[in-house]
C-alpha cells in the first residue's frame, strides 16, 4: 500500500468533524430541553421522580465518598502542616478544597458513573425498542417528555448532592482532626468559619449546576440517539460516561479560571 | 382519512429507498403494503408519521399536505393515527393499563375511573382481560401485540398503522392478529395501512395491497389482481422463490 501523507491530515479532520458534531448535538439538545421547559404541559410528576432519582438515591454514595474524602484529607495535610507547626489550618484548608473543588467535581463525577449511564441506558433501550417513536406518533414531544425532566432535575440536584458532600467531608475531617491527631475542636471549627468565604461555597455550587447539565444532556443525547440494538445502547451508556467526566474535568477548570 | 401519497422520494447517502412513490390509501379500506426487507416499506410509514421528512414528494392526508406543516399543526393531525409498531413499543416502565391508558390521560380530560373504564374495554377489544396490573416483559409476544394494540386504538384514530404486526408469531397467533386487524376494521370503520410479509395473511385482509421494489410501487391493485398478475417480479415474491428476477442485496 502506499504511504499517503494526506491519509494523516483526512483521519484527524475526519475525526474533529466527528467531534465537533457530536458537541453541537448535545449543545442544541441542551437548548431544545430548557426551551421547552416552558411550553405546557408541565409534567410535575415527572421532575419529582427524577429528582428522587438522581438526588435522594445518589445521596448514600455521595454521603461514603464525602465522608472517606475529608477523612484522608485531612490525615494527608496533617502531615505536611505538622511540619511547620500549622496543624489548625488543617480544617480551613479541608473546608475551601470541599467547597471550592472536590465537593462539587467529586460529586459530578460519581453521579455521572450512577446517572449518566443509566439515563443513556434507558433512553437507548427506548430508542431501539422503538418507544421513542411511539411517544411522537402520540403526539408527545419526545425530548420535552424524557430529557427536559431529567435535564432540570439533575442542575437542581447536583448543588443539593455538593451541599451534603462538603458538609459530611467537614465532618470527616473535623472527626480525624480532632480525634484522632489530637487537634483543638473549637478552634477546628472557628479557623473554618474564619478562613472559608461565602463565596466558595456558592460558587462550587455554581458549579455542581453546570455539572448537573453536563451529565443530564450527555446521558440522555448519547441515549436518544443509540443505534444498533444492545451494542449501540452499550455504547451509549460508556460514551456518556466518558464523555461526562472528561467534559466536567474541563469545564471545572474553565469555570475556576473565571468564577474565582 | 384518505391519503395521498405523490412522487416521494428519500435517500440516505448514496442509498435511494423512495424512489418516487405514488400510491392511494382509500378511506376506510385496508391497504397492505408488501415488498422484500429493506424495499423501504417502514420508511415510507415513518414518512406518513412525520418520523421521517422526505427529500421531496407530498404525502396528502384529507387534502391537507402534511410534509409542510409546522410541527404544533402537525401534531393535530397525527391525533388520527394510531401506530402498533414492529416491536409494540410498549412502554416498558409503565404497567399493561398504565401504557393502555398513556394516550388517554395525556389528551384527554378524562377522569382516571372514565380512563380505566376506557382502557377496560379496549383490552376487551383486543380479547384481553385482568391483565391490567402486569408489566410488558411478563408478556408474550402475541399479548404484546394485542396491548399494543389497544393502546393504538385508544384514541378511537381514523386510521390504524400496523408495522409487520405478525412477524415473530405462530401461525395460529398469527391469524388472530389477523381477524383483530379485520374486526377493528370492520367495527371501528377506520383505514388501515399494514406493512406485511405474510402472503397469506394479506391476501386474508387486504383492500388494497400495494408491492414495493426498488424504492418503487411495482404493482397495486386488489387481492385479485395479485393472485392474476403475470409480473414477474411480483409472482417470483408471491411464490416465495430465490430464483427470479427479486435479488437478495448482499
Amino acid at each position: 500500500m502506499k504511504f499517503r501523507p494526506m491519509a494523516i491530515f483526512e483521519y484527524i479532520g475526519a475525526r474533529f468533524t466527528v467531534l465537533m458534531e457530536e458537541l453541537g448535538g448535545i449543545f442544541s439538545t441542551f437548548l431544545q430541553s430548557i426551551g421547552l421547559l416552558f411550553v405546557p404541559p408541565f409534567r410535575l410528576k415527572l421532575f419529582f421522580k427524577q429528582m428522587e432519582f438522581i438526588g435522594v438515591e445518589s445521596s448514600f454514595i455521595v454521603l461514603l465518598t464525602g465522608a472517606f474524602t475529608g477523612m484522608v484529607f485531612a490525615l494527608q495535610t496533617s502531615y505536611a502542616f505538622r511540619l511547620f507547626g500549622a496543624e489548625n489550618l488543617i480544617g480551613p484548608s479541608v473546608a475551601l478544597s470541599l467547597a471550592r473543588e472536590l465537593g462539587p467535581v467529586l460529586t459530578g463525577l460519581m453521579v455521572t458513573g450512577r446517572v449518566g449511564s443509566a439515563m443513556a441506558a434507558e433512553l437507548g433501550t427506548m430508542r431501539v425498542t422503538e418507544q421513542i417513536d411511539a411517544l411522537s406518533t402520540m403526539s408527545i414531544n419526545p425530548v420535552q417528555y424524557l430529557i427536559t425532566p431529567r435535564v432540570l432535575s439533575s442542575i437542581i440536584m447536583l448543588p443539593m448532592l455538593t451541599v451534603l458532600f462538603d458538609f459530611i467531608g467537614i465532618i470527616g475531617s473535623y472527626f480525624m482532626a480532632v480525634f484522632l491527631l489530637g487537634i483543638n475542636g473549637n478552634r477546628f471549627i472557628s479557623d473554618t468559619i474564619y478562613m472559608v468565604d461565602l463565596k466558595d461555597v456558592y460558587v462550587g455550587l455554581l458549579k455542581a449546576a453546570v455539572f448537573g447539565a453536563i451529565i443530564a444532556v450527555v446521558g440522555c443525547y448519547e441515549g436518544y440517539f443509540a443505534q444498533k440494538g444492545a451494542e449501540g445502547v452499550g455504547k451509549a451508556a460508556t460514551q456518556a460516561v466518558v464523555i461526562s467526566s472528561v467534559s466536567i474535568l474541563i469545564a471545572d477548570y474553565f469555570l475556576t479560571a473565571l468564577l474565582f | 382519512m384518505r391519503i395521498d401519497i405523490k412522487g416521494l422520494r428519500k435517500s440516505f447517502g448514496n442509498n435511494v429507498v423512495l424512489d418516487g412513490i405514488d400510491l392511494t390509501i382509500e378511506d376506510g379500506k385496508t391497504t397492505v403494503i408488501v415488498g422484500q426487507t429493506g424495499c423501504g416499506k417502514s420508511v415510507l410509514i415513518k414518512h406518513i408519521i412525520g418520523l421521517l421528512k422526505p427529500d421531496s414528494g407530498q404525502i396528502v392526508v384529507n387534502g391537507v399536505d402534511i410534509t409542510g406543516l409546522k410541527h404544533s399543526e402537525f401534531t393535530g393531525i397525527l391525533k388520527n393515527f394510531g401506530v402498533l409498531f414492529q416491536s409494540s413499543a410498549l412502554f416498558d416502565s409503565m404497567t399493561v393499563g398504565e401504557n393502555v391508558a398513556f394516550p388517554l390521560q395525556e389528551h384527554t380530560g378524562l377522569s382516571p375511573a372514565k380512563v380505566m373504564d376506557i382502557v377496560k374495554e379496549k383490552l376487551a377489544i383486543v380479547g384481553l382481560k385482568g391483565v391490567e396490573r402486569l408489566y410488558p416483559s411478563e408478556l408474550s409476544g402475541g399479548m404484546k401485540k394485542r396491548v399494543g394494540l389497544a393502546r393504538a386504538i385508544a384514541l378511537d384514530p381514523k386510521v390504524l398503522i400496523f408495522d409487520e404486526p405478525t412477524t415473530g408469531l405462530d401461525p395460529v397467533m398469527s391469524d388472530t392478529i389477523d381477524n383483530l386487524i379485520m374486526n377493528t376494521q370492520k367495527h371501528l370503520g377506520v383505514t388501515s395501512i399494514v406493512i406485511s410479509h405474510d402472503i397469506a395473511g394479506t391476501f386474508k385482509i387486504a383492500h388494497w395491497i400495494a408491492m414495493l421494489y426498488k424504492g418503487k410501487v411495482v404493482l397495486y391493485g386488489s387481492p385479485d389482481d395479485f393472485r392474476n398478475t403475470k409480473d414477474p417480479i411480483v409472482r417470483q415474491f408471491l411464490e416465495r422463490r430465490a430464483e427470479g428476477p427479486l435479488q437478495v442485496e448482499a
